[in-house]
């Protein structure tokens, strides 16, 4: 028993011509979503403007902060003047998870993200380097994040936690493993200003 | 007996459907779950008759898979044989059947057929890629010097799995 039954002729005529640059943007986003690895997706944005304008949220949105020399290039970028960018790239992210540039992660690298104001997570774990000015200017930029890890750096004490409850109000999560200098004043401070925290 | 629908694509030709098959369509199941049975086609105004034949086949050789819903969500795993040939059509086939799988609901085969188009894409160069897909170039020497610049050598987090908080 057959599941159809069709009284068309197939015809390759029949077909209209579709090409690729005339599919809707979300769906060539959703083709790049299957590009595995990241030199295809660098590759693809060079191919068209529209190609750039549709990969530039997916590379930008958790850029992979793989070593040292790689953070070095990507503050270069977030660094140039709004007019002289052609994206705006400091918008797109939205992740940062420094925990594999942990050990070496000085202040003056990290608060060239202090320009990301869309920032949603950020991973310090292990950063042991960076101090509380350093976090400050961070925090202060912070109002979208929601989740921040703060794990082994042991300068975090309760005037961080105090920053973090003033600027991040939307917080949900926040890792502060081994921060042994942090008390329970600043920790309800914080609960009492983030309304949305679940997990500490 | 199995119920069945009617489907009407955009030249007017009539397909009588299985109704396991045609649920498959996000779309499909949803309307008819509102509306219940019909007597009446269900007119598909966006997709042509040769297309919505091969997306029927698609639906009906995958109608007992019990993970069909979450088939090709993984980008690093590889194409099933017969899902390879099935899509091996030319290129304005390939494009239509992303549309119709977008159009419809039905997220396998929109995964697998952006899945076989990125495929296509990989380890090509920009101009490569052009080739393939007639693409102009609409980038100046030194707009495609800039973009390459400001974007270097780095790469999307995506693939690494290192991260604690990876939920969306």
């Amino acid at each position: 028993m057959s599941p159809l039954t069709t009284t068309s002729i197939l015809s390759p005529r029949s077909l209209r011509k579709r090409s690729l640059p005339t599919l809707p943007s979300e769906l060539i986003l959703h083709i790049f979503k299957f590009l595995t690895t990241p030199h295809d997706l660098r590759v693809a944005i060079l191919v068209c403007k529209l190609w750039c304008t549709c990969g530039m949220d997916l590379l930008w949105s958790r850029p992979a902060l793989l070593s040292s020399s790689v953070v070095e290039q990507i503050t270069q970028t977030l660094s140039l003047e709004p007019s002289e960018m052609t994206f705006p790239y400091r918008d797109h992210v939205r992740r940062l998870n420094f925990s594999l540039v942990a050990r070496d992660l000085v202040d003056e690298e990290l608060v060239r993200f202090a320009c990301c104001t869309r920032l949603e997570r950020l991973i310090l774990q292990g950063c042991t380097q960076i101090t509380p000015d350093a976090l400050l200017r961070i925090l202060m930029a912070g109002q979208a994040l929601v989740s921040l890890d703060l794990s082994e750096i042991t300068t975090v004490g309760d005037s961080v936690i105090e920053q973090v409850a003033t600027y991040c109000t939307k917080l949900h999560t926040l890792y502060i493993a081994s921060c042994n200098a942090v008390t329970d004043s600043s920790i309800s401070k914080l609960a009492q200003s983030c309304p949305s925290l679940k997990r500490v | 007996m199995t119920s069945q629908i009617l489907l009407t694509s955009s030249e007017g030709t009539e397909f009588l459907v299985d109704r396991d098959i045609a649920d498959k369509s996000m779309l499909l199941k949803c309307m008819l779950e509102d509306i219940g049975d019909i007597g009446q086609a269900v007119p598909l105004p966006n997709v042509s008759g040769p297309i919505l034949t091969k997306v029927i086949e698609y639906c009906a050789h995958h109608r007992n898979d019990p993970n069909f819903q979450s088939a090709n969500d993984d980008a690093s795993a590889d194409i099933g044989e017969w899902d390879l040939e099935y899509c091996k059509v030319d290129q304005g086939t390939l494009y239509e059947l992303i549309l119709a799988a977008n159009y419809l609901d039905i997220k396998p085969l929109l995964d697998l057929t952006c899945k076989t188009v990125a495929n296509m894409i990989k380890a090509k160069s920009p101009d490569e890629i052009r080739k393939t897909f007639n693409i102009t170039n609409d980038f100046t020497p030194d707009e495609e010097d800039q973009v390459k610049r400001e974007n270097g050598k780095f790469s999307s987090g995506s693939s690494l799995k290192t991260e604690k908080n990876d939920s969306g």
